[in-house]
């Protein structure tokens, strides 16, 4: 049995597999839950304020570097009467790597693309007759990891997203949370490959 | 995408096309000395199975976006295309489809009434097996295409399969939160959700498959967003469209037998060049047909198909005349024999039609039309030649808006003439097609000649790929209902195809095509400038990369066009459309052995202005995201 350090797009866990070659694909999975806040103002911000969310998000090894899916949820309440509540859900797909620094702590990052959902509780003030809608975003991410035991890390991390609406927002997120790491199971990794 | 592999492709000429379709490791004889149709490849754009996995099609009318075809579009969901570079619209020859449709060997109308329903064909894209988009005139399905074909090939599944996709895309530049403030803007599209199910059954001398499939999107670009809130008012500015076909096939002597059946209903808006006629519609279709081919004994095969098709449109709102309400059938047959004799291959077909529209007033516009063909293939060693030749007759009641029915009667006769020599790697073709209507209007006869064209191409092979260049030249004389009468449009075309593999994983093809054009009337010269003088697309693609992953890309470049435009009021201008850079990548992960595909395509990376009209919708840069089951 030898103990390995999988890569994470997110904070992940070392875990120990059978194979005595590097990590290889899909051999190891990783969950993730944070806190999260959105840190920055700019625009939308002056209308809207950002309240504290949670993260989820699921990573796996590939041949090069690790891939990950994330959903991250976050309510804006309106500063104005004229500017509804609205709660979005940032969905993600991360492609990144990492790499130790000293001992137990790690550097990861990655770079995302994804699509925010938006529900807007707008009651009489719809517009176009909806209450939803989506739109495309890209960023990067960049935390540090500090692992606890083979299979529990803490991580903290920065996400930089551009939201590209018409009007494109910026949002910073951090979040601090914990990643618990396992081996694939067989019939998944069977899935997978 | 991809031009064919080999030298002389299959008979592609309509009735008399070989019984290509055979249950594996099985041979007819017939099939298997006949000599094949000369045809050109670089004439040919070949999409098949992988091609629309590759790309992360989901609907039919995108397999057209990848040929080298000009293309029209206002919404973007209906796409209109030219293969020749004639325009797509307003100029086009009277009482006759510019390019044919064949599914199966069965032609499928896909114009009436203005819409031109490419998603409504009895087809899904997971029943696809194989297109070839053919640019140059060819007679197809027992018809004249002196503008080009779309020959669609169903999927023949050994083995009882349950196939579904669904994909669902984006694109950027919605308001987001800022529609409730004075940074708002419109919603741009959402592209989907697009779904489509198929089950295939049976196996070895029968197989069975049916499919439905749902397809929406969300029009409000900013661009025609005016014209959408005249038309739809409250309603949700929704395309839908939902359709389900099946096909049965069965392989008996020696020849394959098909019976495709399908059905659609579109609802959303129909946009017209001139904005005076767009609509709120509501259009339905219907196809069933049979066809099949058969080998008898050793030197004869027989082709058939007989069909019947109807699409209805009724405007629900809108501002479109009396005349794009109403229901179009029409019932084609066709019939086809080779002959095998010495090295030569004879084949004669010959159909009938009759189509008629009625319009919502009750009134009804009918045409029946005839025609015959012999051609005559012969090959020896490293050369092979093409004649063919052909007539049809066509006569109508009532068709105000079309010469052919006001002369009441028509005769259509079309030639053509193929050389193909192989020299080792080197190939040389070249092609000449001409076609005339004989036209009896009043007291007036007179001889139209609509087309003219001729082609010489050279292809090379090298080690690592080939390399094709072509010249070519169509002269066409086009009824212009602007001006009321004919005019005389040349246009010169040269293309040029690089294809190489300089490594295992890793393949590259670029394709250019120049286009310069003259014209007798204003009309019609202005009109061409639709079509760009400079196309080019690069494409790379990596068969596998580690991981099961596959990374596709392509770049494609489009010159400036001039488009023009009437108004409500009748007054025509003419508008430019800056030149497109289109980069697109494709990134797809297989997985559980092959059962499952899942891809993220995106569309306008460099997020330049795409658009295909110019009045029409602008597309910035999106994403799809899409999973493909294949369950066996």
């Amino acid at each position: 049995m030898l103990v390995l350090s999988a890569p994470t797009v997110r904070a992940q866990a070392t875990v120990t597999v059978d194979s005595a070659s590097s990590p290889r694909a899909f051999s190891t999975l990783s969950i993730h839950l944070a806190g999260v806040r959105n840190v920055n103002r700019e625009r939308l911000h002056a209308l809207w304020a950002p309240r504290d969310g949670f993260e989820l998000g699921v990573s796996t090894p590939l041949p090069v570097g690790e891939i990950g899916i994330g959903i991250a949820a976050l309510s804006f309440g309106g500063r104005a009467a004229e500017q509804p509540d609205f709660d979005a859900r940032l969905l993600t797909l991360r492609w990144g790597g990492s790499r130790t620094i000293a001992g137990p702590l790690a550097f990861h990052g990655s770079a995302a693309l994804g699509n925010i959902f938006m529900t807007f509780d707008d009651g009489e003030r719809r517009v176009g007759g909806l209450t939803t809608e989506s739109e495309l975003l890209v960023g990067g991410v960049g935390g540090l990891d500090l692992r606890l035991s083979p299979w529990l890390s803490l991580s903290v991390e920065s996400s930089l997203l551009r939201i590209l609406t018409s009007t494109p927002i910026d949002l910073v997120l951090v979040s601090a949370g914990a990643t618990l790491g396992f081996r694939t199971p067989r019939w998944l990794r069977g899935v997978l490959e | 995408v991809r031009r064919g592999r080999s030298l002389i492709a299959l008979a592609c000429i309509g009735a008399a096309s070989s019984a290509a379709s055979q249950i594996p490791g099985t041979t007819c004889v017939a099939d298997s000395v006949a000599p094949r149709s000369p045809r050109w490849l670089t004439s040919q754009v070949v999409v098949d199975r992988q091609d629309i996995e590759r790309w992360g099609w989901s609907r039919i009318s995108e397999l057209v976006q990848r040929s080298d075809w000009s293309l029209s579009s206002i919404d973007g969901f209906i796409i209109d295309a030219s293969a020749d570079g004639l325009p797509v619209s307003r100029l086009s020859t009277v009482g006759r489809p510019d390019w044919l449709v064949v599914v199966d060997g069965q032609r499928v109308p896909v114009r009436a009434a203005g819409l031109g329903a490419l998603e409504s064909l009895p087809v899904a894209i997971t029943q696809v097996d194989r297109v070839t988009i053919t640019r140059t005139p060819l007679i197809a399905a027992g018809r004249f295409a002196a503008r080009g074909v779309i020959d669609i090939q169903t999927r023949r599944v050994q083995k009882p399969t349950l196939h579904a996709l669904y994909q669902i895309g984006n694109e950027r530049g919605d308001p987001g939160p800022y529609r409730y403030t004075d940074l708002r803007t419109i919603n741009v599209e959402r592209l989907g959700p697009d779904g489509v199910v198929t089950a295939f059954l049976g196996g070895g001398a029968v197989d069975i498959q049916g499919s439905a499939r749902y397809s929406t999107m969300n029009v409000t670009d900013a661009n025609i967003f005016p014209r959408i809130e005249r038309i739809s008012g409250d309603r949700a500015h929704h395309h839908r469209l939902s359709a389900a076909s099946g096909r049965a096939g069965v392989f008996v002597a020696c020849g394959r037998h098909d019976l495709l059946v399908g059905g659609s209903t579109f609802e959303g808006l129909l946009f017209a060049e001139d904005s005076a006629r767009d609509g709120w519609a509501r259009a339905t279709t219907m196809h069933v047909g049979v066809s099949g081919d058969a080998a008898v004994g050793s030197r004869y095969s027989v082709t058939y198909a007989l069909t019947h098709s109807r699409l209805r449109q009724d405007t629900l709102a809108g501002t479109r005349a009396a005349w794009a309400n109403g229901e179009r059938s029409a019932v084609d047959a066709t019939l086809g024999v080779s002959a095998l004799v010495g090295r030569s291959r004879l084949d004669v077909s010959g159909s009938i039609a009759r189509w008629s529209v009625e319009r919502r007033d009750g009134a009804t516009i009918a045409r029946d039309d005839a025609s015959a063909r012999a051609g005559i293939v012969h090959a020896r060693d490293r050369i092979a030649m093409e004649l063919v030749g052909g007539v049809a007759v066509a006569g109508g009641r009532a068709a105000p808006q079309m010469v052919m029915g006001s002369a009441h009667v028509g005769v259509d006769s079309a030639s053509s003439v193929r050389l193909l020599a192989g020299l080792g790697r080197l190939h040389l073709e070249g092609e000449a097609w001409s076609q005339s209507i004989l036209l009896m209007q009043d007291d007036e006869v007179r001889l139209v000649p609509t087309i003219s064209f001729a082609e010489a191409a050279w292809q090379r092979m090298l080690p690592g790929g080939t390399i094709e260049l072509a010249l070519g030249a169509t002269h066409a004389r086009r009824w212009t209902m602007i001006t009321g009468d004919f005019g005389d449009a040349t246009m010169l075309s040269a293309r040029a195809s690089l294809r190489v593999q300089p490594l295992p994983a890793l393949a590259a093809t670029i394709d250019y095509r120049l286009t310069q054009s003259s014209a007798s009337v204003a009309a019609l010269r202005d009109a061409l400038r639709s079509t760009p003088a400079h196309q080019a697309r690069l494409t790379v693609g990596t068969p596998h990369l580690a991981g099961n992953f596959r990374l596709s890309s392509s770049l494609t470049f489009r010159a400036r066009t001039e488009w023009i435009q009437t108004d409500g009021a009748g007054d025509v201008s003419v508008r430019q459309l800056a030149p497109m850079a289109r980069l697109d990548a494709t990134l797809e992960k297989r997985l559980w052995r092959e059962r499952l595909r899942v891809y993220v395509a995106a569309r306008n990376l460099l997020d330049r202005e795409e658009r295909y009209h110019a009045a029409g919708a602008h597309f910035g840069l999106r994403f799809h995201i899409g999973v493909e089951a294949d369950i066996r």
